[in-house]
């Protein structure tokens, strides 16, 4: 399973995981076992150098905090511009970026989005922000 | 540490620079050439006299040599000195002075040659596009095709929503930094702007448009530094370096607490203010890193000229033209004299050396004796602050 509108890395296992629980429509990033430090998307250790990460499954709700129209993108994306990239903040101090679609005005920041489960094909899946 | 090295001043004692721009027919040697070949032009030492170099030059990918710093410096004839290569991002020039300061500091070398190189116009800006994308997170971010305007284009959003920013007040940034770049030889496109052209240009990453964006260029710039008595024999006027201060940021700007300002540039600011001994009231010109026109706008919040959300305002009503409150990128700034990433922070301790020496000629800040020079890598992630201040 395969992450992303583009892709650079080879696929590490952290990514191959997350990807999967896309798949069944489960956003999960992780909790370090030792200082619960909260990450979306995963991580494989946590950055206080503890090695014990655990599932956190989380809801998605969150305020837009910044936004742009990418029109001239970079060549890998230039035939999906123009499209909105967008900074959202959900709960447990985790921002998270990601496209914002489904909008028929231009987006306020302030504003309730979602973020949801996007499949991009058989075996290629993102995610994405709508309005709330 | 000896004590002789603790108070050793170290200085910048002469400079040189090689024309910005569309180099189509210079490479990164020929490049690194005009810059150190107009550094020793008049100078009453040879340049095989330096005791070591240090190269910034930026990304590889651009003009796709590997260990450039090597072939740089066998171009010059220096490839039997002792000889490093430095790189943080668009920091990298900065980057470079700081290391070479530190070894003359250290008492590593007395001499030190600092030359920025970068050739960007070899592919094609949307391939650019790709390779600058890709200094974002390349598993979390890079996957959403978030250019590299479109970072800066975020925070505008955010700067824009809580201070009231206006499009007027980014393209005001540009209209100063054009106006000075037509009177710049060195400058990559010596053309004004209208207020209204550069309002209505199109769009690159909104609210961000084309002439709120720095320019893809080629170029070099040099300084060389040495130990304040050995500078006086080379000049009369030598320009000290008086605190560097350097900050960082997270990788991924999701991350960030803060999406107005540049955590990176207040940290290097207070460490470069405290060694020197003087805060933001005390500089009488800066050259900041206006990659785009909304970083420009948050540098001068971020060092202290003005408090946050109060700059934009402050520019448009030409604070920061000569004759105003603090002039800034009086040579055209990243916007207009161009941005090739390793030479940009050399050639603002360039403009400023020339400045602080009252050599401006036609664009001459009357009087300056202390100058800013701000410069950031990637999205904040390296930030270095230089203040040099007249040595005679
Ligand atoms: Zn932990």
């Amino acid at each position: 399973m395969k992450f992303g509108h583009v892709s650079m890395e080879d696929y590490p296992r952290v990514v191959e995981v997350f990807s999967e629980n896309l798949a069944n429509n489960k956003l999960v990033g992780s909790e370090c076992g030792a200082c619960q430090k909260k990450y979306f998307p995963p991580r494989s250790s946590c950055e206080n150098l503890h090695s014990d990460m655990q599932d956190l499954e989380i809801s998605g709700a969150a305020t837009l905090k910044a936004f742009t129209i990418i029109h001239f993108a970079p060549d890998s994306m230039a035939n999906k511009a123009p499209y909105v990239v967008a900074i959202g903040e959900l709960s447990d101090n985790i921002s998270v970026m990601a496209h914002l679609v489904g909008i028929t005005t231009k987006p306020k920041i302030g504003m309730s989005i979602q973020l949801k489960v996007q499949k991009l094909d058989e075996k290629r899946y993102v995610y994405k922000y709508v309005p709330a | 540490m000896r004590e002789e090295q603790i108070s050793t001043v170290v200085s910048v004692a002469a400079v040189g620079h090689a024309k910005f721009g569309k180099r189509k027919t210079e490479g990164i040697r020929e490049l690194g050439y005009e810059a150190v070949s107009d550094l020793f032009q008049d100078l009453n030492m040879n340049h095989t006299d330096i005791d070591a170099t240090v190269v910034g030059l930026a990304a590889d990918s651009f003009s796709g040599q590997g260990a450039p710093a090597a072939l740089i410096v066998d171009e010059i004839g220096l490839a039997e000195k002792p000889n490093i290569r430095v790189e943080s991002a668009c920091a990298t020039g900065t980057a470079a002075i700081k290391t070479a300061y530190s070894m003359i500091k250290g008492g590593m070398h007395d001499t030190v040659l600092v030359l920025g190189v970068e050739k960007m116009t070899s592919i094609s800006s949307s391939y650019a596009t790709e390779l600058m994308a890709r200094a974002g997170d390349l598993r979390w971010e890079f996957p959403f095709g978030c250019s590299f305007p479109g970072y800066y284009a975020l925070m505008a959003s955010a700067h824009m929503d809580k201070y009231g920013t206006t499009r007027e007040m980014l393209s005001s940034v540009g209209v100063k930094n054009h106006f000075y770049g037509a009177k710049n030889p060195n400058a990559h496109i010596q053309k004004e702007i209208g207020l209204e052209e550069a309002m209505n240009a199109v769009q690159i990453a909104s609210p961000l448009n084309l002439y709120d964006c720095s320019l893809i260029s080629d170029g070099a710039a040099a300084v060389l530094l040495t130990k304040k008595d050995l500078a006086r024999k080379i000049t009369d006027i030598p320009i000290d370096i008086i605190g560097i201060g350097s900050g960082s940021d997270t990788m991924q700007i999701s991350s960030r607490r803060s999406l107005t300002s540049l955590v990176g540039t207040k940290r290097a600011a207070k460490v470069a203010y405290h060694m020197a001994g003087i805060s933001s009231q005390d500089v009488d010109i800066a050259e900041v890193h206006d990659c785009f026109t909304i970083a420009e706008i948050m540098a001068m919040e971020d060092l202290g000229f003005y408090p946050p959300g109060e700059a934009g305002q402050a520019i448009l009503d030409q604070q920061t033209y000569i004759g105003g409150k603090i002039p800034t990128n009086i040579d055209g700034g990243l916007k207009s004299k161009g941005h090739p990433l390793g030479a940009t922070g050399i050639s603002q301790a360039v403009e400023i050396f020339k400045q602080l020496r009252n050599e401006g000629k036609a664009v001459q800040v009357d009087g300056a004796k202390i100058g800013l020079s701000h410069n950031v890598g990637q999205t904040g992630q390296f930030v270095n602050v230089v203040l040099y201040k007249r040595g005679d």
